[in-house]
């Protein structure tokens, strides 16, 4: 399976600060809202997380569940080794990358996805991919930061967008339009701050 | 709607801290002698970059990213616009930056306030 190359070491370099940058204010700020998605993940069913980064969002995640993560970077996966080993049900980690995913085809009961489509390269290839491993009638739920609507911000993050893709994420993806345009139907959407921060609910 | 006080209080304090530190490095470097379109532009610029570097990173740890980002960002782009146009004493640049924040977050949040919550699905 080909990897891209340039969004792994991106992440490999961001791995060491990626808990003091997000494992505190924004884990507080964002927490109610990622426990509200995580809390749909049902145990029986497979289920899909992706990306994993270093396993801060395992702490959210309902016992008791059969979970596959997977992240593109080693080193995340590496950091993400003692949280995963302690998650109260039975979950894996892979290094993998989205857009080739070495899963058969409909292998998931519910995808789950947590600020993930703002650094995939390819957001609406990568959708299609999570929609060719989930089964028919499966759930896909994704916490996503993304681009705004509302002037001045749509401005702000398109100018910023160069900028923070060098280090992170990009900031101004229509990550909505990219789940319909992956052929997802989308059930809900829901604002968590502005219309910047949202969580989105869909079926294949 | 934000209704934890440690991000209230947080939140309040981060686009004063921003907003005033802009309309100072803007008036001390411009202070209205670029004239009022340049100044202004050159201030935005200025204020835009001051709430990336350093603040964006110091307060995003302790208060998030995209909540701190936005309003921050904003705050730092009319407080620079302010400084740019206008060539303020110390008083003067407390006065303009903390009304610049104060102002920038009650109408974030107010923004907020509608925007935020269930959407109407798209297919």
């Amino acid at each position: 399976m080909s990897t891209d190359t340039v969004t792994r070491d991106k992440w490999d370099r961001a791995a060491r600060s990626l808990d003091l940058m997000t494992g505190y204010g924004p884990e507080w700020r964002w927490g109610p809202a990622k426990r509200e998605i995580f809390a749909r993940m049902r145990p029986g069913g497979k289920i899909l997380f992706l990306a994993l980064g270093t396993g801060i969002d395992i702490k959210n995640f309902p016992p008791g569940c059969d979970i596959t993560a997977i992240d593109i970077s080693p080193n995340m996966v590496e950091r993400a080794r003692d949280r995963v080993a302690a998650y109260p049900g039975n979950m894996s980690a892979h290094v993998m990358d989205v857009h080739a995913m070495d899963f058969a085809d409909e292998s998931f009961d519910q995808i789950f996805t947590s600020c993930t489509f703002c650094s995939v390269p390819n957001p609406v290839d990568g959708l299609k991919s999570l929609h060719r491993v989930l089964k028919s009638g499966g759930e896909l739920h994704m916490f996503e930061h993304t681009g705004s609507h509302v002037f001045p911000f749509n401005l702000m993050m398109k100018l910023m967008t160069p900028l923070a893709s060098r280090f992170g994420p990009e900031l101004d993806r229509d990550t909505v339009a990219n789940v319909n345009a992956a052929g997802f139907q989308i059930t809900q959407v829901n604002n968590v701050f502005l219309d910047t921060v949202k969580t989105i609910h869909a079926v294949k | 709607m934000e209704s934890r006080w440690y991000f209230i209080v947080g939140d309040l304090a981060a686009n004063i801290l921003v907003a005033t530190a802009a309309v100072a490095l803007s008036t001390w470097l411009i202070g209205g002698a670029w004239g009022m379109v340049p100044g202004m532009l050159a201030g935005m610029l200025i204020g835009m970059a001051l709430a990336l570097f350093p603040f964006f990173g110091l307060l995003s740890i302790a208060l998030g990213v995209m909540e701190v980002m936005t309003p921050c960002m904003l705050s730092g782009m009319i407080g620079g616009m302010i400084g740019g146009m206008l060539d303020l004493t110390g008083a003067e640049i407390w006065s303009w930056g903390s009304g610049t924040g104060v102002t920038v977050l009650a109408l974030v949040y107010a923004l907020n306030a509608t925007i935020s919550g269930p959407q109407r699905t798209e297919s």
